[in-house]
Parts: structure tokens; sequence; C-alpha cells
């Protein structure tokens, strides 16, 4: 009896000593999806959305056959989805390492991508045949659902529930929340004032003495012989989206002072001083513009050739910009040719600049 | 965590579920008035200026009570302006804004507009703002739609720029929409201009000295610059130009005829209306062509009329009342003597003159 005992004993032993399984056999146990979210593109109620899901899955999908399957609740609308429209990715980290290819069933090295259900709520991956391409246990996957107008979002607004289960060795299963909302956007408004400003830095130019043997230009102080500043400097600005005109009003001529003669309104293209000498003689302006030449009306445009020179008495716009200007400078320049003939004496002539804008 | 999260799912839930007024408010918004302007002609401080104020509607003006409201900021001044024509204007339209022509009464009628001015922003009196309110029937002369321009004009009588320089405002209120546009008032928007033309009068000679030769009684002899001639021709050209606005006058001064060297015979001063004079007639006397008008010449003087004069003392021949450029007066001499004229060396000189008028 002794002996029986003690080799009971041993057994017993031996039995306890190499491991519990024997007594506490494993059993496979469903876990609970973690990390689990869906980030959509668009949340306003019957609106059509992409979905990025992404989870952590504690038993994986490692077996052919194994299946993920997502089921979006009531009033979702995936009418028209097709494996197409679904992106399977999958690693240890990201989740996004690697990318395998989806088909309409399982392939050796695609997994299967299916709608169900009622507007096909109901979306069953199923894991390729060949042996490959599995998640395995506690790695990443991410499932996307393009938005190719087959995933639209509930009429209502509220909290709605997706569940998310996966059949593998075991059944993992999770859920998550997603807002629908009547409207996700948030509308600002805000004002901008109209801004306008105009400023000239030289209000009262000077010829000098005029000669019939060349031309002469206005400047600040006693006039000049050389076209090479500019007498006056108009400075504009405006937020406009119409942009600007500047254009001067109906005017006289240089004339006389206590007279009638005058100097006569010019036009002419491509000249640094006009004609010295011609009968009449000529007094005409130009435009030396900050902005884009084709804003400055062809005549006035003192970049063009030698310069394009222009003066009427009518009045005229020479400056047409169609989008808002910052700070944009336009120099103008002034030129007098007189004849032998011209009556002596004291000119004069004033300009009135208008500035405008298109709001 | 699980109590935090469940937290946050009730709040969640609740915030969504109490209604979309939190993210997507109800507002009711005006649009804003596009391709406004307002085009002055004159942005100086102080001064009148038109008002061309033009813009783009969003919205239909057709129903009546429906108002345009223009509200010029502080500091315009339209003290003394009325609802006529003479002050405002209000044209609308499709395409350019000015196609019809809208009508006012103090209050709308029918086929009026109502126009009124208030003060505004402004001073007492100032009168600022302008409110027009559309025809009982909403049309008047034309149904203002949507998107059709507006174009209101103020004549520069009564409507007075602020007296301070800087970017001013005014504001377009419809019944339905919004919107300003800014004008530039500036100390001052005119550029002037002098210049000054120096007076210029030029007079040169191109021959001073002139001979006749020898004279003869049976034809007129005329001087050159060599030893004269049979034949009636220019002794030398005085050339003239000048600017002055009256133009000049050319005259000579003599003391005498020719006359004798070391004597005191003379060829005698003479007048005629031919281009020989007469021959065997003691005669000096001298014609000019001009090549400008002809009756600037004194009539005595014309040799394409012709007409030959000389005098002692101081004679004008040639009176211009213009500015002249490179004007020539050439002139002839002639002389003619008798049987009986003293032989001997004859002379005569002339000083001419020049005088401007500027």
């Amino acid at each position: 009896m002794k002996k029986l005992t003690s080799i009971f004993l041993i057994v017993a032993t031996v039995v306890f000593s190499t491991g519990s399984f024997l007594l506490y056999p494993k059993i496979a146990k469903a876990l609970t999806i973690t990390a689990l979210y869906d980030d959509m593109s668009v949340e306003n109620t019957s609106a059509y959305s992409a979905h990025v899901i992404k989870f952590r899955s504690p038993s994986g999908v490692t077996a052919t056959g194994n299946t993920i399957v997502i089921t979006f609740p009531s009033d979702f609308d995936l009418t028209g989805a097709v494996f197409g429209d679904v992106s399977i990715k999958e690693g240890p980290s990201t989740g996004i390492e690697n990318t395998t290819s989806v088909t309409t069933a399982a392939g050796a090295s695609a997994w299967g991508a299916a709608f169900s259900g009622t507007q096909n709520r109901i979306l069953t991956l199923t894991a390729p045949t060949g042996g490959v391409y599995y998640i395995a246990a506690g790695d990443w996957a991410t499932i996307t659902i393009a938005n190719n107008s087959h995933t639209k979002n509930p009429t209502t607004a509220g909290i709605k529930n997706v569940t998310i289960a996966t059949t593998s060795g075991v059944s993992d299963s999770g859920s998550f929340n997603v807002p629908i909302i009547n409207s996700s956007t948030v509308t600002l408004d805000a004002t901008v004032a109209p801004t306008l400003t105009f400023t000239n830095d030289n209000t009262a130019l000077h010829f000098g003495t005029l000669s019939a043997a060349a031309a002469t230009y206005a400047n600040a102080t006693t006039g000049s012989a050389s076209d090479s500043a500019n007498a006056n400097t108009f400075t504009i600005s405006t937020n406009a989206v119409g942009g600007y005109v500047l254009s001067y009003g109906v005017a006289s001529t240089l004339t006389l002072v206590n007279g009638s003669a005058t100097i006569a309104p010019a036009a002419f293209t491509n000249s640094t001083n006009g004609t010295p000498g011609l009968a009449g003689g000529q007094f005409a302006m130009s435009a030396v513009y900050s902005g884009s030449i084709g804003n400055v009306a062809t005549a006035y445009q003192h970049a063009t050739g030698n310069g394009n020179w222009k003066f009427v008495t009518t009045g005229d716009t020479v400056i047409t910009s169609t989008s808002p200007a910052n700070a944009e400078t336009v120099g103008m320049r002034y030129l007098a040719n007189i004849s032998n003939v011209t009556p002596s004496g004291a000119y004069a002539q004033t300009n009135t600049w208008i500035a405008s804008a298109a709001f | 965590m699980k109590k935090f999260t469940s937290i946050l799912l009730i709040i969640a839930t609740v915030v969504f579920s109490t209604g979309s007024f939190l993210f997507s408010p109800k507002v009711a918004t005006a649009a804003t008035m596009s391709t406004a302007v307002d085009i002055m002609n004159n942005e100086t401080i102080n001064l009148y200026s038109t008002h061309t104020i033009k813009f783009r509607t969003p919205s239909a003006i057709h129903t009546a009570g429906n108002t345009i409201a223009i509200a010029f900021p502080s500091d315009f001044d339209f003290t003394s302006i009325g609802i006529t024509t003479a002050d405002i204007q209000m044209k609308d339209g499709p395409s350019t804004g000015v196609e019809y022509i809208e009508t006012f009464l103090a209050s709308p009628d029918a086929t009026n507009w109502g126009a009124v001015f208030t003060d505004g922003a402004c001073a007492a009196g100032k009168k600022c703002t302008l409110t027009l309110t559309a025809p009982t029937d909403g049309i008047g002369t034309h149904d203002v739609v949507a998107n059709d321009f507006i174009t209101i004009t103020y004549t520069s009588t009564h409507a007075k720029n602020p007296s301070t320089a800087g970017s001013k405002t005014i504001s377009l209120t419809t019944t339905a929409d919004s919107g300003s546009v800014n004008v530039p008032i500036v100390s001052s928007s005119t550029v002037t201009l002098d210049a000054t033309v120096a007076p210029t009068l030029t007079f040169s000679n191109d021959n001073t000295t002139l001979h006749f030769g020898t004279l003869s009684t049976s034809a007129p002899q005329y001087a050159n610059s060599t030893v004269g001639t049979g034949s009636d021709s220019v002794g030398n050209t005085f050339t003239i130009s000048t600017n002055a606005v009256t133009g000049y006058t050319l005259a000579y001064t003599s003391s005498a005829p020719l006359t004798v060297v070391n004597g005191s015979a003379t060829i005698p001063a003479a007048s005629f209306a031919t281009n020989i004079g007469t021959a065997g007639t003691a005669q000096f006397a001298m014609s000019a062509d001009y090549n400008g008008t002809i009756t600037n010449l004194v009539a005595g003087y014309r040799h394409s009329v012709p007409g030959w004069t000389f005098a002692t003392g101081t004679t004008t021949i040639l009176t211009n009342s213009s500015p002249a450029n490179a004007e020539t007066v050439g002139m002839h001499y002639l002389a003619n003597i008798s049987n009986v004229t003293p032989a001997g060396v004859y002379a005569q000189s002339n000083t001419w003159t020049v005088t401007a008028n500027f």
C-alpha cells in the first residue's frame, strides 16, 4: 500500500510538474477590437462620405476563410457600393504598411469584398486563399470605403453605431460611433471695407521757357530739356475687385494767360520729343506705369518705343486696371513744342485728375 | 477611462440631438451689390463735384415700398439739393444701366419713385442720404429685376465734397441688399502747368550795298549788288520772324532821295504804278515783293500790283498784325533820269527798322 501510495505521488508529481494544460486546457476566447475609429470625410446628413476605418485586431485574421464584417446601422445607404470602392491596408505599426488587392471573392493573394444587406450596409471582407496577406494578431488594419457616391450618410442626425467583427480562430468584435449632423460646416462672414486712395506728389509743374528748336519737359522747378524724369506721380491703391480708372477731365490746352493763343494738343507715337518747331506747337503727356503696360491707354504708354504721347481737351482715360491695386504708381510726363511764331507770353494749363474704383 | 468615454458619448449625443442650429444657424444674408462705382468729376476737398453712382442689384427692386438708399458719410454737403433733374437722376436697365429714366416725386405714386433727402450721418441740413422708394406699381418706367444696373447721378450744383481729404465710403442699401463704394477725396486733384514763350524778333538783310550803275534817260535802271541792271529785279531781301502776337512793322527812314555826292542835285522821289516809271523823267522809287498777305504792304509799295514809292522821313511799308515766320520782303529800286539830270555820282541811304508788338 505504501508502495502504491508512493507511485501515486510520483505520478501526481510528474503530472503537476509537466504542465497545467492537462488540468486547465487553453480555451479560445473572443476579444474586443480596440483603437477603433472611422474617419469620415463628411458627416452631414444625406451627404456622401468616404470612410477610413482603422482598428487593431487582438486575434488577427490569420487564415483562409477568416472574415472581417463591418455593419453600418439603419439609414446608411451604400447602394451601388462595389469591391472597387474598398481598399485594405495593414501592418504592425501604422496599419498602412502593406496594401493588398481586393476583388469580389477572395483569391490567392486578394481579399474578397462583398456588400450585402439592406442598402448594402454590410461589408464582408474575406481573407485570401493563398495563405498570404493576413492580418496578424495585434496588427492594425485600415479599411477604406471611397466616396464614389455610393456611401450616403443617414438622413437623420445623431450618433450612429457601426459594428465590426472578425472571425479567426476566435472571433473579435467591436463598434464605433460616428456623429451624423445636419451640417458639419461652419459659415463665417466678415466685411472688408472698400478702399480707394489716390495721391499726387506734385500739383504745380513748370515748363520754363519753351523752345522752337527742341522739346521742353515740365518738372517741379523750371522745366527740362530732357525726358528723363516724371513731373508728378500719382499713387493709387484700391481693394475694388473691378480695379480702378484714372482719367483727366475736360481741360484747355496750354493757353496764353490773358490771351487766346494756345499750344496745340498733340498725339504722337514712338517719339521722345515730338516735332520741335511744328506750326501750332505741341502739348502732350505720357505715363510711366508701375503695373502691366496693357493697363495704360496705348496713346499714353511712355514705355512703348520711344514713348507715346497724347493730350485731348475732351478729357481721357489714361489707366484702366481691372484688379485690385496696391500702391500702383503713374508717373506723368509733359512735353511742349513751339514754333517760331508761337505767340510769346506766359502759358498755363490745368488738368483735373479723377480716380474711380469699381467695387 | 471607460467612464470618461461614456460621459463624452452622452455629451456628444445630447449636443447632436439638440438640433442643427449649433452648426448651421440659419442666417438671412443680404447679398452684396457688385460693380458699384461712383465716378466724380472733381475729388478735391471743398469743391463741388458730380457723382455718377452705378451698381448692379443682386435682387429685384420692383415691389411697392422697396427702397434704394445712398448714404454719403459725414462731411459731404448737399444742403440745397432737390429732387429735380437739375440735381439728381435715376436710370436703370439690364445692360448699361442708363437705358431707362425714372422720374421722381416727393412720395411715390403709380409711376414715379419717391425721393427724399435726409441728413443721415451728416450735420443737420446737409442732406447726405437719399432714399428712393419704388413706385406703388413697383415698376415705374422700367421693372428693375435682379442683376439690373442702376445709375443715380448728382449734378455738381449742390454736391459739395468734404472739407477733409481721405478715403470716403458711400453706402448703398436696397431693401434686400447692400454695398458700398469708396471715393478718394484729395487736397487737390488738379495739376497745373505753366510755360513761358519768350518774345522773339529776328530781322536780317542779305545786302547792304546796292548799285544802280550808270543811269539812263531812255530806260529805267534797277539797283542790285553789282553794277545795276536794266531788268526789274530784287536789290536786297529782308527776312523777318517774330512771335509777337500783334506782329511787326517794317519801316525806313531817309533824309533824301538819290543825291549827287558833294552837291545838291537830286533824282526826285517818285510814286507811280508801273514797273518802269517814266523814262526820261528823273525818278527814284522803290517797291516790295512780299511772301505774306499782300495787303500787309502799304499800297504804294506793292510790286505785284505794281506800286512804287519813295518818301523822305520815316515811312512804313509793311504792317503785319500777327506772328511771322521767316517772312521775306524783296526790295526793288528804280531810277530814271532826264536829259538834264546833272552828271555826277549819286548816293542815297535808307535806315530800315522792324518793330514787333508784343
